[in-house]
């Protein structure tokens, strides 16, 4: 059994003035998470055809010690309360017990808080997730349990749909943001049917739905200041979607990607895309990406009602080796809105990528440089970066950035803002070190603005 | 002129700053020898063999691999070392290395120093130079494939052709998976995981940082290469396999970037606070793959006053975000129209609005609104489903017993 303790540490200090001039946040930003690892309970190594248990837990502080009291504390100062603001929220950003390779291979589980990665997004649960691996080139996964929902004990509004306003509501009068909704537990279940082994084609097939309950306020306009908003509850969707991807791989010619998602709930393709790379060369691969998107949003939300085109990008690129040591890459395309409507006046947007990086022996140097027009403003610029380690301890990084900005509807907040990065630190093995970072940005707008940054990484294993 | 001449200033000085960076940074920089068909040279390090061999000579005299490779067969770690004996070589050259501090050579002139050692030099004091060849940074075990009647020369390709073998004549990940990844009755137990090959650390992840570099995937294994492009395009491949992403990742990468609380600079450069409201006018939709609008963007902009609605101190100086009224609201449908902006990029509306700033007008007369619809064409023929599904959305706007409602119904 193998036992590993991490911790990560960060502090950020800058400001944050109004587009206004004012108010200006003070942003005094602390975050650190815990974290620990049990690998290997029972078994002497990983193996990847042999039983293997593991239990994994994370947990995270993310405080502002800038927020001001009054804006958390609503019974004493309800002119300056925001609703969900917390100075300092604690979540367990995962912790599960991971059972791999059960009855020769065919039976995995996890149970506790995690992860799922699939074709409908990034997503988080608390529950028990099961796969299958049936000999035959398939694998099933079923998994049920609640959505990790902010306003809830130890979790965060990060993996829920949007569109809804939602978190934790105790002591605040019904009267107040009544369209801030109380948080309550979201029952969620879902199943994969997923490709593996197969030469070629890999696919995966993902339905997930999470249910709403409890009240939920029906009117955020009350009547009367003094009566009581109007509410419903009771079971009903928050979101319930079919995802489909499928890669096909060719070792000497390249792969092509696809993937949609259909919201059942609206009974509406929201997503889907399509990607093909060719292997042009052994150092150049050219490629083109479309997507679509239409926003979608939790079932409790207004916005789904609301008209919505699709918008699509088009993108070209090519990513060459240049040797095994450089690695430059370009892309570039449109963006354009499908108007539904008879104005037509939706727009395109052109957008450029370009990049290059060179990997030194310890260390990196690279550019990034990107570019998008379009009928509601344009940005351009680039950034030079790079990072050293000298005789692997003493760290180093720069970056030298150039940005230029015009906003169509807002002339006035537009600007050309030059910044750079110094960074030094100390390394004391693979995963514990000591980093801190100067930020520096000048433009019309904010003056100066700086920002400091300490990173602390810690592991102590066993 | 003068924004002008601040702008040359700023040049300059990026200029200035990126010789200075560059010049600390790449100090000491030195240009990769990997070839399209050699194996990693991380994982297996150049070797330095100063010997003269001649494999295809040895072959075509009958001579079979396990006649000098005497472990080859039996090895069951990659750091075995299966380099024959000096003493395998005695057996027919004559030579008698069994006490290495008195090397005899053989009599006749193929058991001569000079024969196999490349540079040997007699008046040298007897020495030669030193065989170095590194620790494989990987698993392997040829037991198992030759219980499997898996010769040599299918992975050792062609020795019959070749002179002195080197790291050159190791198979590459390529040639390994054109048989791993075949169906599990013809490759038998070992899949093509990447654990199958690679060392794997105490957290079930493959190790990919050595002190000879960091190994990443080419851009034949399922199109992941990590060149400079991939932070955009990597949801696609994580999204339809996220197994084979976890191969070598954790969690925890994820959530730095998707569930961040440190701008990753890389994706937000320069002053990102200033700039993002051109990225979210644009197209905020992209901005969900990270931040929650509801939340991480709401939250914010309520402090800082951006928002219609808030704390009063918050808004005591702000001034209008949208075009004015008479184009934003009141005006004709032009495309700075909010209607055109809100159907083209709702998820921004989002980001800053409270449901009653919508509601007050969209929601019907008999709600407290002013009845406009905003509603797309064709809704009232489809909204049935979505409202037995989930009415709240519909109780908003609508009071239960309005006539719109049983027509949905």
């Amino acid at each position: 059994m193998d036992v590993d303790v991490s911790a990560s540490t960060a502090a950020q200090g800058y400001s944050l003035r109004s587009p206004d001039g004012a108010p200006i946040l003070m942003r005094r930003r602390f975050m650190q998470t815990l974290g620990m690892n049990v690998t290997n309970i029972g078994t002497e190594q990983f193996d990847p055809e042999e039983p293997w248990v593991s239990f994994r837990v994370r947990l995270r502080l993310d405080a502002d010690f800038g927020v001001h009291s009054d804006e958390t504390d609503w019974a004493d100062y309800p002119g300056g309360f925001v609703p969900g603001l917390k100075t300092a929220p604690v979540d367990l950003m995962y912790g599960y017990l991971d059972v791999r390779n059960l009855a020769d291979g065919v039976l995995s589980f996890r149970i506790g808080r995690q992860y799922v990665v699939d074709p409908l997004g990034w997503w988080s649960f608390d529950g028990a997730l099961t796969r299958v691996e049936l000999p035959v080139f398939l694998a099933f996964e079923t998994y049920g349990g609640f959505e990790q929902r902010g306003g809830l004990p130890w979790s965060t509004p990060r993996f829920e749909r949007d569109g809804v306003w939602r978190g934790d509501r105790t002591g605040l009068d019904a009267n107040v943001y009544p369209e801030f909704q109380q948080a309550h537990y979201a029952p969620a279940a879902g199943a994969v049917v997923e490709s593996f082994g197969l030469p070629l084609v890999h696919m995966r097939v993902a339905w997930r739905k999470v249910w709403n309950t409890g009240p939920v306020v029906t009117n955020p306009l009350p009547a009367s200041s003094t009566a009581l908003p109007p509410s419903s509850g009771g079971w009903r969707v928050s979101s319930e979607r079919v995802g489909a991807s499928v890669d096909i791989d060719d070792e000497d010619i390249g792969s092509l990607r696809s993937g949609v998602v259909y919201d059942l709930f609206l009974s509406r393709l929201t997503s889907s895309y399509a990607s093909a790379d060719a292997f042009a060369s052994r150092r150049v691969t050219v490629g083109a990406d479309v997507d679509r998107v239409v926003p979608s949003f939790d079932a409790d939300s207004i916005w789904n009602v609301f008209g919505a085109d699709p918008s699509s990008t088009a993108l070209l690129r090519a990513d060459v080796q240049i040797t095994d040591r450089l690695d430059t890459g370009l892309s570039g395309g449109a963006r354009w809105v499908q108007a539904a409507d008879d104005t037509g006046e939706h727009g395109v947007d052109g957008l450029g990528t370009a990049s290059a990086r060179y990997r030194l022996d310890t260390g990196t140097v690279g550019m990034s440089a990107s570019a998008a027009a379009g009928g509601r403003g344009r940005r351009e610029g680039a950034d030079l970066f790079g990072d050293r380690a000298i005789d692997r301890r003493f760290l180093l990084s720069g970056r030298v950035s150039l940005y230029d900005w015009r906003d169509a509807w807002r002339p006035d907040r537009s600007a050309t803002s030059f910044g750079y990065v110094l960074g030094s630190g100390y390394r004391i093995d693979d995963l514990t070190e000591v980093m801190v970072e100067w930020e520096h940005d000048t433009n019309k707008l904010v003056g100066q603005r700086y920002r400091i940054l300490a990173l602390l990484n810690l592991q102590v294993t066993r | 002129m003068k924004r002008r001449a601040g702008v040359a200033r700023l040049l300059v000085q990026a200029v200035v700053l990126l010789v200075a960076v560059a010049a600390v940074l790449s100090f000491g920089g030195r240009a990769d020898a990997d070839t399209p068909t050699s194996p990693s040279s991380i994982l297996i390090p150049p070797q330095q063999i100063p010997l003269l061999f001649d494999h295809a000579r040895h072959l075509a005299r009958g001579i079979r691999c396990e006649d000098c490779h005497t472990n080859a067969r039996s090895s069951r770690v990659a750091s075995d070392r299966l380099l024959p004996s000096p003493v395998v070589c005695d057996r027919c050259h004559g030579s008698d290395h069994a006490n290495l501090d008195d090397v005899k050579p053989g009599p006749q002139a193929a058991g001569g120093c000079a024969r196999c050692h490349e540079g040997y030099d007699a008046r040298d004091g007897n020495r030669v130079r030193r065989v170095v060849i590194g620790r494989p940074l990987l698993r392997f075990d040829h037991r198992a494939h030759a219980l499997r009647n898996i010769g040599c020369e299918r992975c050792h390709a062609r020795m019959d052709r070749v002179g002195m073998a080197t790291r050159e004549q190791l198979p590459t990940m390529r040639a390994c998976l054109g048989c791993h990844d075949l169906p599990a009755e013809s490759r038998g137990d070992a899949s093509s995981a990447c654990a199958t090959c690679h060392l794997v650390g105490s957290r079930g992840t493959m190790i990919t940082h050595f002190p000879t570099g960091t190994i990443m995937p080419p851009a034949w294994l399922k199109g992941a290469r990590h060149g400079p492009e991939f932070a955009r395009t990597h949801g696609a491949v994580a999204g339809n396999d996220s197994r084979f992403c976890a191969s070598c990742h954790t969690e925890d990468q994820c959530a730095a970037c998707h569930d961040g609380r440190v701008r990753p600079r890389a994706i937000h450069p320069n002053d990102y606070l200033s700039m993002h409201a051109v990225d979210a006018t644009q197209h905020a939709q992209r901005c969900s793959s990270c931040h929650r609008a509801e939340s991480f963007c709401k939250t914010c902009h309520l402090r800082s006053g951006v928002t219609q609605s808030g704390p009063a101190w918050a808004r005591q100086a702000r001034g209008r975000f949208h075009p004015p009224p008479e184009v934003f609201t009141t005006g004709p449908r032009t495309s700075r129209h909010h209607a055109v902006e809100a159907r083209r990029n709702l998820s921004a509306c989002v980001g800053c609005h409270l449901e009653r700033d919508c509601v007050s007008c969209h929601a019907s007369r008999t709600n407290l609104g002013a009845g406009v619809s905003p509603h797309p064409a064709g809704f009232a023929g489809r909204c049935g489903p979505a409202l037995r599904k989930n009415p709240r959305s519909c109780l908003v706007c609508h009071e239960p017993d309005a006539p719109s409602w049983t027509r949905c119904r």
